[in-house]
């Protein structure tokens, strides 16, 4: 096919297109609609019974902050990487590293020194984490399904991390072993695995 | 001022067709004028402004710029379904994006397909065009995009060929008995031996004959039967290494 009849095909058939939202204004309303879910799935599932006695001490302050931090940050950037001329500011990029990199620093440093749990439990976290986050990282999957984001493997991290770290913030709540090995190896590392898994689907589903 | 301005825009009477004219109201008094050409490649266009009678060249924006947004006043029409609009800047487009592949990837032969990709890409993705945004950068990310896309198709293409043609090559060989070819090439190497290395290695190995019955029947000592068969054996494994390299 000639590319003038291409053009005059593509003309033919142009009509008037809702305009994707600025990342700002998606971001916010994925935000909220994770947020909502977390705190349904934390209630209805239960806190830890120890809550009350850590919500003051500053390693749980510091983690949930931190956890928190990482998954909000790693959804905003995956809105913003999702527009074919945007690239990530760079106050973004490298608050998500520092928050990335203190909290696996911290507990990396802590958990050689303790003797973490057993794999069972540890297991069962990992599939916690997974349940908390699974809903933000569809909705992140499905509104940037409508976008386009030009890097495939970033966008597939970027919706693992925000998986994951979400995921672990919540859990922060529930669960009630606060031994940094079990945190690092059960709570952190999963998300590595989830990285992996969210770029196999930014490979399969956000093609454009 | 900013070549975003938004106003009236009118054919120029005597003028040629493709050139336009844009008239805004900044500020009273004060009449915003840009001329610039309308049919591809779009622009360049030079601003005026018009005070009472006289009439003021401004600053103008840089040819990318002035490009810039004419394509993205064309792609906001575009996004509201304007179809002619869409006309003019899909064929304002095919030459800046022709060269940037030709400029950024020259490894591409079939450019022209890329180029329909990139359109056809372009209709599907318009509303990610943010108006706020420059147009440019948006393009010519779609464009890298669809130029890696291609490059990549064309090494896995080039990789299946090449085994496809390995695969028929290897088809239309004569077929071969690998046992009957054996016998061949081990006679073929026995026969490069001399007679008495043959004649020890044959009872030996095909005789299965001990050392001592092979240097008796011979009429030569044991050690003697031993050299010879160890010297034919080394020029047994150097002639079969000679055949396999050169098949």
């Amino acid at each position: 096919m000639k590319t003038d009849d291409v053009i005059s095909r593509l003309a033919a058939e142009v009509a008037p297109v809702r305009r994707l939202p600025a990342p700002g204004v998606q971001w916010a309303v994925w935000l909220g609609i994770s947020l909502a879910y977390l705190g349904a799935f934390t209630a209805v599932s239960g806190v830890r019974g120890d809550l009350a006695a850590v919500v003051g001490d500053p390693s749980f302050i510091g983690l949930t902050v931190l956890f928190t931090v990482m998954g909000v940050l790693a959804g905003y950037a995956a809105f913003v990487t999702s527009v074919p001329d945007r690239d990530l500011p760079a106050g973004v990029r490298w608050s998500l590293l520092l928050a990335s990199g203190i909290s696996l620093g911290w507990l990396g440093l802590l958990g050689g020194t303790t003797p973490g749990c057993a794999p069972g439990h540890g297991l069962a976290c990992a599939v916690h984490i997974f349940l908390l986050g699974i809903l933000p990282a569809v909705v992140l999957v499905v509104a940037l399904k409508r976008a386009a984001p030009a890097n495939l493997v970033g966008s597939g991290i970027l919706i693992g991390l925000a998986l994951n770290s979400l995921g672990a913030a919540a859990l922060q709540f529930a669960c009630d072993n606060q031994d940094p090995l079990h945190l690092l190896v059960w709570h952190w590392l999963p998300g590595v695995v989830f990285a992996f898994a969210g770029i196999l689907l930014a490979r399969r589903f956000l093609r454009w | 001022m900013k070549a975003s301005l938004t106003g009236r825009c009118e054919d120029l009477p005597g003028n040629e067709p493709y050139y336009a004219r844009f008239r805004a109201i900044v500020q009273p008094g004060v009449t915003a004028a840009a001329i610039f050409r309308w049919r591809s490649p779009p622009g360049p266009f030079i601003l005026f402004a018009e005070t009472g009678g006289s009439v003021t060249r401004m600053e103008t924006p840089t040819g990318d710029q002035q490009d810039g947004a004419v394509w993205a006043g064309w792609m906001v029409r575009a996004q509201q379904g304007d179809a002619e609009a869409y006309r003019e800047l899909l064929q304002a487009l095919l030459g800046p994006v022709r060269s940037f592949i030709q400029r950024h990837y020259p490894g591409i032969r079939d450019r022209e397909d890329v180029v329909q990709d990139t359109l056809i890409t372009l209709h599907r993705i318009r509303h990610t065009y943010d108006p706020a945004r420059p147009f440019a950068p948006w393009l010519f990310t779609i464009v890298r995009r669809r130029c890696i896309d291609h490059l990549r198709r064309s090494i896995r293409v080039q990789q299946r060929e090449l085994q496809e043609e390995a695969i028929v090559a290897l088809a239309a060989a004569p077929e071969r008995d690998p046992e009957a070819e054996g016998i061949e090439v081990a006679e073929q190497v026995l026969a490069s031996l001399g007679e008495r290395e043959r004649e020890v290695i044959r009872l030996l190995k095909i005789e299965d004959l001990p050392v001592k019955a092979v240097a008796a029947q011979l009429g030569l000592s044991e050690s003697n039967v031993k050299v010879i068969a160890s010297r034919g054996y080394a020029r047994l494994r150097q002639q079969w290494k000679q055949h396999h390299e050169n098949r």
